[in-house]
C-alpha cells in the first residue's frame, strides 16, 4: 500500500484531499478534551436516569422495569441518537465545539456511529477506558479502537472568522532587509495580525523565533544587532509586516 | 487582482451559498438545487485561488469553511429503507450467519462446551458447585426453582422483561464489542457464562428442582442461548480479521469486519428481545410443563431452521 508523504506539520491538523481538487484540513481532538466532554455528558445522562427513576419509582414494579429499559437505552443510545440527530455531536461534545465525522470528512453515518458506540466495550476495558485511552494517544489521528474500525475521527469544529476582524496593528513600515519567499512573508503578516491576541510573552517567543529565519546567511546587513530588545523585536516585524502589507 | 477586489467581487455568491448550505444542511430543498454541485466547484475553485495566491488567512479560511459544509452534503450516505429490513430478517440475516458459520463454530464451541462440560462435571462432583457459583448463588436458584412457577403479577413480568432486556443485552453486545481485542473479551466472556450456566443448570438438577427448572429455561433458551453464541460469533469476527487479512491491510481488514458485522448485531439483538419477552411473559405462566416442553422444543426447532436454512433457494 502506498504509504502518503510525511508532511512536515507541526501541528495536529488532518488533510482531506476532495475530488475536487482541493484540500481542507480538519482537527482532530486530543484525549484531554475528549475526557471533558464524556464527563459532560455522563453527567448529564445520570441526571436524566435519576430524574426518570424518581418519576416512575411511583408507579411501583413496573415503573422499575421501565426503568431498567429507558436505562439501558440511554447507556446504549445516547451517543448514537446525538450523533445521528444532531450532527455529530452530542452535548457534552458540543459544549467543547467538537464534531464526530467520518476520516474522509463526510458525516456520520449510522453504521459509523454503531460500531464506534458499540466498540467502547472493548475501549473500556480493563477498566475506565484505559485500552481507549491507549489507543488515543497512540494513534495519529486520536482514534480510540471503536473510532479505528468505525473509520471517525472527533474533531474541533472550525470557526471561520469575520473578514474584518483582524487588522493589522498602527505600524510604520519598515522595509524587510531580505528578498522573503510568499510563504514567509505571509508568515509575518499572520504574526502581525494575530499579536494583538497573544500575552507579551508569547509574542516575544514567537518573535524570537522568526529572528532565526532573518539572521541567515543571504542578508548583507547585520539585521540582528539592531535588534536589542525582545519587544523591540516584535515591534520590528509588526513593522516589517506593513511594508509587506503595503507593498502589494 | 488584489485580494480587495477578489473579495469585493465574490462576496455576494459566498453570502449566497451559504444560505445555500443552511437550507440544506436543515433538511431544505430551495429552488436552484441543481445548481448546487456547479456552486460547489465554484467556491473550490475561490478557495484554490485563495490559497495559491496567499491571501489573508481569514479569507482562506471562511472559504475552508464553506468548502467543508459543502462536502460533507455532497457526499453524505443516503440509506435505510424498511423492505430491505424486512428482507434482511428474511433471508439476508441468516446467509450472513452462514457466511461466517466456521466463527459460529466455535462460538458454539466456547459457548456450549463449557456449559456441557461444567455440567457433567457438577454431575459427578456435586460439591464443586460451592466453589464455582458461591453459597450465594445456590441458595438464589433453590429459592427461584423450588416451586413450580406461579405468575405473580403482570408487573413483575414487566419488571422481569425490563432486566431481561438490560442485562442480556447488554451482555451480548459487550461480548461482541469486547471482541475487537483480538477476540480475547469474547473468549473471556463466553466461557464464563458457559461455566456460570452449566454450574447452574447442573446444580439445580442436583437439589431435584429439574422438573421446574427445565419447562422454564426451553421455551426462551431458544433464542436466548444461539443470541449469545451469535454474539460470540460477531465477536470473534471483528476481533480474528487482523489475523486472516486476505487481500487487505489489517486495519482495512479490521474495518471491513466491523462494518460487515452490524447485521449480525442487528440479528442477536432482536432474537434477545424476543428471548426476553418470552421468558418475561411467558416462561413462568403456569402452564403444564408438558405444553412447555413442547413449544420449547417447537421454539428450538424454529431457529435452528431458520439459521440453517433461512434464505436458501
Amino acid at each position: 500500500m502506498h504509504r502518503r508523504q510525511r508532511d512536515e506539520r507541526v501541528d495536529t491538523a488532518q488533510l482531506v484531499e476532495t475530488p475536487e481538487g482541493v484540500d481542507f484540513r480538519q482537527r482532530p481532538a486530543g484525549p484531554t478534551v475528549r475526557f471533558w466532554a464524556a464527563a459532560v455528558d455522563i453527567a448529564l445522562r445520570s441526571a436524566l436516569l435519576l430524574g426518570t427513576s424518581m418519576a416512575l419509582s411511583l408507579f411501583g414494579t413496573v415503573g422499575s422495569g421501565l426503568q431498567l429499559i429507558i436505562t439501558f437505552a440511554a447507556i446504549w443510545g445516547y451517543p448514537i441518537a446525538f450523533e445521528m440527530w444532531w450532527n455529530g455531536t452530542t452535548p457534552g461534545k458540543h459544549w467543547f465545539d467538537l464534531q464526530v465525522r467520518h476520516v474522509d470528512g463526510t458525516p456520520i453515518t449510522w453504521k459509523g456511529s454503531i460500531i464506534r458506540n458499540l466498540l467502547r466495550a472493548a475501549d473500556f476495558l480493563p477498566v475506565g477506558y484505559l485500552i481507549g485511552l491507549a489507543s488515543t494517544v497512540v494513534s495519529p489521528r486520536f482514534q480510540r479502537i471503536g473510532d479505528i474500525a468505525a473509520d471517525t475521527i472527533v474533531c474541533h469544529t472550525e470557526h471561520s472568522q469575520d473578514l474584518s476582524d483582524l487588522e493589522l496593528p498602527d505600524a510604520d513600515p519598515l522595509p524587510v532587509p531580505v528578498r522573503l519567499s510568499p510563504g514567509e512573508q505571509a508568515a509575518i503578516v499572520q504574526f502581525a495580525l494575530r499579536s494583538p491576541q497573544w500575552s507579551g510573552e508569547r509574542r516575544r517567543e514567537i518573535a524570537d523565533a522568526a529572528h532565526g529565519l532573518l539572521d541567515s546567511n543571504r542578508t548583507n546587513h547585520n539585521v540582528a544587532s539592531g535588534l536589542g530588545d525582545d519587544d523591540k523585536k516584535v515591534e520590528q516585524l509588526q513593522r516589517m509586516a506593513s511594508a509587506i502589507v503595503q507593498g502589494r | 487582482m488584489s485580494q480587495r477586489r477578489f473579495i469585493d467581487q465574490h462576496q455576494d455568491y459566498w453570502e449566497t451559498f451559504e444560505v445555500y448550505l443552511d437550507d440544506l444542511e436543515h433538511g431544505d430543498s430551495f429552488p436552484d438545487a441543481d445548481n448546487f454541485p456547479e456552486a460547489y466547484r465554484r467556491i473550490c475553485q475561490h478557495l484554490a485561488i485563495a490559497r495559491d495566491r496567499g491571501y489573508r488567512t481569514s479569507l482562506i479560511e471562511r472559504l475552508d469553511g464553506l468548502v467543508q459544509r459543502g462536502h460533507a452534503l455532497m457526499y453524505r450516505d443516503r440509506s435505510g429503507r424498511w423492505s430491505d429490513l424486512f428482507r434482511f430478517i428474511r433471508s439476508g440475516y441468516p446467509r450472513q450467519v452462514r457466511r461466517d458459520a466456521g466463527l459460529l463454530g466455535i462460538s458454539t464451541l466456547l459457548l456450549f462446551g463449557t456449559m456441557l462440560a461444567t455440567y457433567a462435571w457438577l454431575q459427578i462432583e456435586p460439591e464443586w458447585a460451592y466453589h464455582v457459583l458461591g453459597p450465594q448463588q445456590m441458595s438464589k436458584m433453590e429459592e427461584m426453582y423450588a416451586s413450580g412457577a406461579g405468575r405473580e403479577s403482570a408487573a413483575r413480568d414487566v419488571f422481569m422483561f425490563g432486566f431481561y432486556i438490560y442485562n442480556n443485552v447488554g451482555i451480548a453486545l459487550r461480548t461482541f464489542g469486547a471482541g475487537a481485542l483480538w477476540g480475547l473479551g469474547t473468549i473471556f466472556i463466553e466461557i464464563y457464562n458457559g461455566v456460570v450456566l452449566g454450574a447452574a443448570a447442573s446444580h439445580v438438577q442436583n437439589a431435584d428442582m429439574g422438573q421446574h427448572f427445565w419447562p422454564f429455561v426451553i421455551g426462551h433458551g431458544a433464542f436466548e442461548l444461539p443470541a449469545i453464541a451469535l454474539a460470540g460469533q460477531a465477536g470473534l469476527k471483528i476481533g480474528l480479521a487482523p489475523f486472516w487479512p486476505g487481500r487487505r491491510t489489517r486495519l482495512a481488514a479490521f474495518r471491513h469486519a466491523a462494518s460487515n458485522s452490524l447485521g449480525l448485531v442487528a440479528g442477536f439483538t432482536g432474537m434477545l428481545v424476543i428471548a426476553a419477552f418470552i421468558e418475561a411473559f411467558w416462561s413462568s405462566s403456569p402452564i403444564d410443563p408438558t405444553v412447555r416442553y413442547t413449544v420449547g422444543a417447537a421454539l428450538w426447532m424454529v431457529v435452528l431452521l431458520y439459521l440453517w436454512r433461512g434464505g436458501r433457494r
